[in-house]
């Protein structure tokens, strides 16, 4: 983009801009930014811009399923040092406060009880969970972490307007942004002495999450699909936590345990990223299932500290706000320090006169639910008449909040400068008196038909810096070593074992397909047809009329819910990507999110399908280096092993079975595909010349043990990999795991190749049996580990609710 | 009247049940027409892990786990109570000043009363509901008599049809089938009356039924809902649409709440278990 900001950029007069004063001359700190931007040239502004979204790890986590992406901006949003103390001093006051309404409001009642607060607010929410009123555990702070939304408003002022306490989006994906941002503008960080967000999750982590000699603390994550997974992954990883789903807790006896490959772990704190309503199917929604069955009373019994705090949900309904300022008297005896909004409660009936007579003021919210709002000036005329026909008829659910026209900002959309409206994230994290705000937060820009277009960084330009942690910590002189691995999830294991299998079955039917589409699609191989026809029967096990072929391979390979078909085993992959997040390495991760999505083949024939099978293979063997190279030899991996293993020892023993069952009069375009699906060509070739025989090509594929696609090196990798697996049996007796396996390797070993391949009127009986028996065995092998290790896992079994019916 | 009382559930599993996380308000709550002499709660298997607390509406909730692997899972409630009659309120009340008062709550026994006076997870109400309420709420009409009218008014318009309705049908819904069980009448009254902005809870409990000579009621050996409706200065008064009666010396109240959900008799979650065959008996006999 090459033209300039200043040129480009019109300020509406009626509004506050950013950036800019009424008659579009820069603020005192734009003009120290816009100048240190002009220093580095249009092209070299232009070069870093591109790296800012580049970087970008994780792009606008935080948009709700219907939103677009949206990328990170490259001008932030500024705060001075002068704005940014009474923020923080806001923030802090915020904090306390909420945390004494919700104590209130689930022991004493004493904001009701002294006409504080209408009854309304408590008893007609349904955010207010009985279950936990007078819960035992209530010394602990109800709120630990919370967010806050600010607008500022035509004078500059900023007014807040929202606080969130269950699940504060955007803390993930503001540390994401900064990080961009900061290596795209080094030396502007640097200049202008911008305060860096280390510290607060130092901070966070010490003071909140205080563990380290008390227990386990974990991060309860969204569902798998929900967009703020990734974000759940990337704040597990910063603040050093595991991230854990519903399915890994276990309540007994009032605690909350992990279940992991060795047993059950004690958890004693849960960040949690779920809803109050989802957190425990036995009290709350018992319809839904979701949440670990028991936790409240885990909670009331003060056995597991939950941030934050069950039951802040209530704080959020926008009743609360239109009570807040009374509140704050009530509590502190203190004034807001950051302006709330303006927030009326409908039920009173001299305010809703009010507020009806000039409705275009104001937005209007469902008292108890803060996502249920309509700005009255942006409705139609019949929509208006609807809602004050509705208002009328009960009031008491409906809250009006003055409606602030947010200050606008520029952005960059299509090579242009756009305006839109600036609005502020930030976040802090309170506990026993002492508050720690994020000297930052998430930005984002709203355009004008409603739309988040652009995510903003915000830069706290305080001209100091607080020392590192990493330095503060630096007479810290013993850390016990550990190389344990223990702690696993059991559902983190079994979705590396399952997704070991499934990328194990892309690249075995991947390789199949590839053969195919290369003989359909190239003259040179003639009409081999033999040769198709035996790939296809390695694939399938069965024969097709001819002349389909290329239909039955496009099917198979670009069909979805053909239930065999390589789509489903590439969407299985992503779905397990997606719930393995923060186990996988940051460059893995990068192509197994899109495996199979990219390079979508376009047209028909079995030509066009080469390059995708071709780059799927590449996919699959990037794969197997990056795990290779880059992943500790740990449980996890382990387990990704063993699925794999597993399943390449059960595939290539059916291919071999399905081709060499029958034995035909010349066998040799079977056996070159079958050297080909077990990419064993080149290791026969120079073994034994061109020419292919039955034998030796069974025993490369099945017996021999140095080749790694052969079906004994999967046996004695299963073996070697067990070994290490915690509780393994010592050596005095076999577990019946360590028997089956043994029993497998021995038979591989011992086979002799020459006498199973015999024949009875061209059927190999004794072969195809040998192959059922080994198939049995691998099977066996799986059964038996999945009840050792993965037996913690819940079963298929009803999660009942019971009731007696009248 | 003195009762002993018998309710045991019981439930036998078709496939082996691990774990099992429970809830119960079986634990009868005093109140002023009522005197627990004695009371037991049993369980079987023993739980391995057992919580009491009494819940913001007065009620005493248990949590227990069952660790042990079981195929049978037992709860016998003993118990032995007197109980008496419903004192009918004296002075006679405008039904709209009763609903000024709980806008404008004088003393604590008022703002108490408003935890039962908005909707809750399974009592919503709509302008059907009102205007169905609306009938007997006519302008200045005496709040008792009101009351009656309307807890007639269901026991007539609406049929008595067990396995018609679920737990969690919502008031609507019974309006416009005009059918179910006690549970249902109760929600679909207390909607009623939260519609015009009055305060009533969900009562569960038990119907002693088997006098001689007596005209049968329904819901006999059967846990039994109605509603209390709060009455400033006077207290509470109960009615039972569902045999059209004021609540008194045959009805022993267990439990008090917005709805069915606060409490529920036994709710659990358990891991296993397969398609259980549930049984559930009362038995409410008179000794004195």
């Amino acid at each position: 983009m090459k033209c300039d900001i200043k040129e480009n950029y019109k300020v509406k007069s009626s509004i506050y801009d950013e950036l800019f004063f009424d008659n579009a001359i820069p603020r005192e700190t734009t003009s120290l930014i816009l100048d240190k931007l002009a220093k580095l040239g249009l092209e070299e502004t232009e070069r870093r811009r591109k790296l800012l979204n580049y970087t970008q790890y994780y792009q606008a986590i935080i948009k709700s399923d219907k939103e677009e992406n949206c990328g990170l901006d490259s001008i932030p949003l500024f705060l001075s040092e002068e704005e940014w103390s009474k923020i923080e001093k806001g923030l802090f006051q915020r904090a306390k406060l909420y945390d004494l309404i919700a104590r209130d409001i689930y022991s004493e009642q004493k904001l009701i009880k002294n006409h504080i607060f209408p009854s309304e607010t408590v008893f007609a929410n349904p955010n207010f969970l009985q279950m936990l009123w007078k819960k035992e555990s209530s010394t602990q702070n109800f709120v630990n972490l919370m967010s806050t939304d600010v607008v500022r408003d035509k004078n500059g002022n900023f007014i807040a307007v929202n606080d969130k306490f269950q699940i504060p989006e955007g803390l993930g994906t503001a540390l994401e942004n900064r990080i961009s941002t900061a290596r795209a503008y080094p030396e502007l960080f640097h200049d202008l002495s911008v305060t860096r967000l280390r510290n607060f999750f130092e901070k966070f982590r010490q003071t909140i999450l205080n563990n380290e000699n008390e227990g386990k603390a974990v991060l309860l994550a969204s569902e798998p699909n929900r967009n703020r997974r990734s974000e759940d992954a990337i704040l597990a990883r910063y603040l050093k936590l595991q991230l854990v789903e519903n399915d890994d807790l276990s309540v007994r006896g009032f605690k909350v345990y992990l279940k992991t490959l060795t047993g059950l772990q004690k958890v004693e704190t849960i960040l949690r990223r779920v809803e109050d309503g989802m957190c425990d199917p036995l009290e709350l929604r018992i319809d839904s299932g979701e949440g670990a069955v028991g936790l409240i009373s885990a909670v009331r019994n003060g056995n597991v500290k939950v941030i934050n705090a069950l039951g802040t949900s209530i704080l959020e309904a926008p009743i609360i706000r239109a009570f807040l300022q009374q509140a704050a008297k009530y509590f502190l005896n203190e004034e807001l320090i950051i302006t709330p909004v303006q927030t009326y409660w409908l039920g009173y009936e001299k305010l809703r006169e009010k507020v009806l007579l000039s409705p275009e003021k104001y937005m209007f919210y469902d008292a108890f639910d803060k996502s249920k709002y309509k700005i009255y000036k942006k409705m139609t005329m019949t929509g208006q008449l609807a809602l004050i026909d509705k208002i009328l008829k009960y009031p008491e659910k409906y809250t009006a909040e003055e409606y602030i026209e947010p200050s606008t900002t520029p952005y960059i959309a299509n090579e242009k400068y756009e305006q839109g409206e600036a609005h502020w994230r930030f976040f802090n994290s309170y506990t026993e008196d002492q508050c720690f705000v994020m000297p930052g937060g998430y930005g984002w820009v709203v355009s004008e038909n409603g739309k988040k277009v652009a995510d903003k960084d915000i830069w706290v330009l305080t001209g100091k810096n607080i020392k590192n942690i990493a330095e503060q910590n630096k007479n810290i002189n013993y850390i016990p070593l550990t190389r344990a691995g223990g702690d696993l999830p059991s559902r983190a294991a079994d979705n590396l074992f399952q997704l070991g299998k499934n990328l194990e079955k892309a690249e075995f039917f991947t390789r199949i397909a590839r053969g195919i589409a290369k003989r359909l699609s190239d003259s040179e191989f003639g009409d081999d047809e033999e040769q198709v026809l035996s790939l296809f029967k390695a694939w399938k096990g069965a024969d097709f009329s001819t002349e389909e072929y290329e239909y039955f391979l496009w099917n198979f390979v670009m069909k979805k819910s053909e239930n065999s078909g390589l789509q489903d085993v590439f969407e299985e992959i992503r779905f397990l990507a997606i719930q393995l997040r923060d186990r996988i390495s940051e460059d893995t991760w990068q192509f197994i999110k899109f495996f199979g999505e990219k390079d979508c083949p376009e047209g028909k024939g079995a030509a066009v399908l080469l390059p995708y099978l071709q780059r799927i293979m590449s996919d699959t063997a990037a794969f197997e280096g990056l795990t290779a190279e880059g992943m500790t030899r740990g449980h996890g991996w382990r387990f990704l092993e063993l699925g794999r293993r597993i399943e390449r020892g059960i595939l290539t023993l059916k291919m071999i079975k399905n081709m060499l069952k029958t034995k035909t009069k010349d066998e040799v375009s079977i056996l070159s595909a079958l050297l080909e699906a077990g990419d064993g060509s080149l290791t026969y070739f120079r073994r034994y010349g061109t020419k292919l025989y039955t034998a030796p090509v069974v025993d490369l594929i099945l017996c021999d043990e140095s080749n790694p696609h052969s079906v004994a090196y999967q046996a004695s990798q299963i073996k070697n990999t067990t070994k290490e697996l915690p509780n393994s049996v010592s050596n005095t007796f076999f577990a019946p795991l360590d028997k089956e396996i043994l029993k497998l390797l021995s038979e591989l070993r011992l086979a002799d190749v020459y006498a199973i391949l015999k024949d009875d009127n061209g059927e190999r009986i004794d072969f195809e049996k040998y192959c059922e028996k080994r198939i049995e065995e691998f099977e066996n092998i799986k059964n038996l580990l999945s009840k050792e290790y993965l037996s913690h896992l819940p079963q298929k079994g009803l999660k009942t609710a019971m009731a007696t019916e009248v | 009247m003195r009762y002993k009382i018998i309710h045991e559930t019981e439930y036998t599993y078709s496939i082996p049940v691990t774990i099992s996380q429970h809830l119960i308000h079986l634990e009868p709550i005093n109140c002023e027409r009522q005197k627990w002499l004695q009371h037991s709660i049993e369980v079987f298997p023993s739980p391995a892990y057992q919580n009491s607390r009494e819940d913001i509406y007065g009620n005493k909730v248990t949590a227990f786990s069952i660790e042990d692997e079981h195929k049978i899972f037992k709860v016998t409630a003993r118990g032995i109570v007197d109980v008496f009659d419903n004192s009918i309120p004296k002075k006679n009340i405008e039904w709209e000043k009763v609903k000024y008062r709980l806008k404008n709550p004088k003393n604590e026994e008022d703002i108490k009363a408003s935890m039962f006076m908005f909707e809750s997870p399974l009592v919503s109400f709509d302008d059907a509901i009102k205007n169905y309420a609306m009938e007997s709420f006519k302008p200045q009409r005496d709040y008792i008599e009101s009351l009656k009218d309307l807890n007639h008014r269901i026991y007539e318009d609406f049929k008595y049809s067990p396995g018609s309705t679920k737990i969690g049908t919502m008031p609507s819904e019974i309006l416009r089938e005009r059918k179910g069980v006690c549970q249902d009448f109760a929600h679909f009254m207390i909607a009623c009356l939260r519609s015009l902005g009055l305060s009533c809870a969900y009562i569960s409990g038990y119907l002693h039924t088997r006098k001689k000579g007596e005209q049968q009621f329904l819901g006999a050996d059967a846990t039994h809902a109605w509603v209390s409706v709060y009455i400033p200065n006077e207290g509470y008064f109960e009615l039972d649409p569902t045999n059209d009666c004021i609540a008194g010396e045959e009805h022993i109240v267990v439990g008090k709440g917005r709805d069915f959900g606060d409490v529920s008799p036994l709710k659990g979650v358990i891991t296993g278990g397969g398609s259980p065959i549930l049984k559930v008996a009362v038995n409410v006999e008179q000794t004195e």
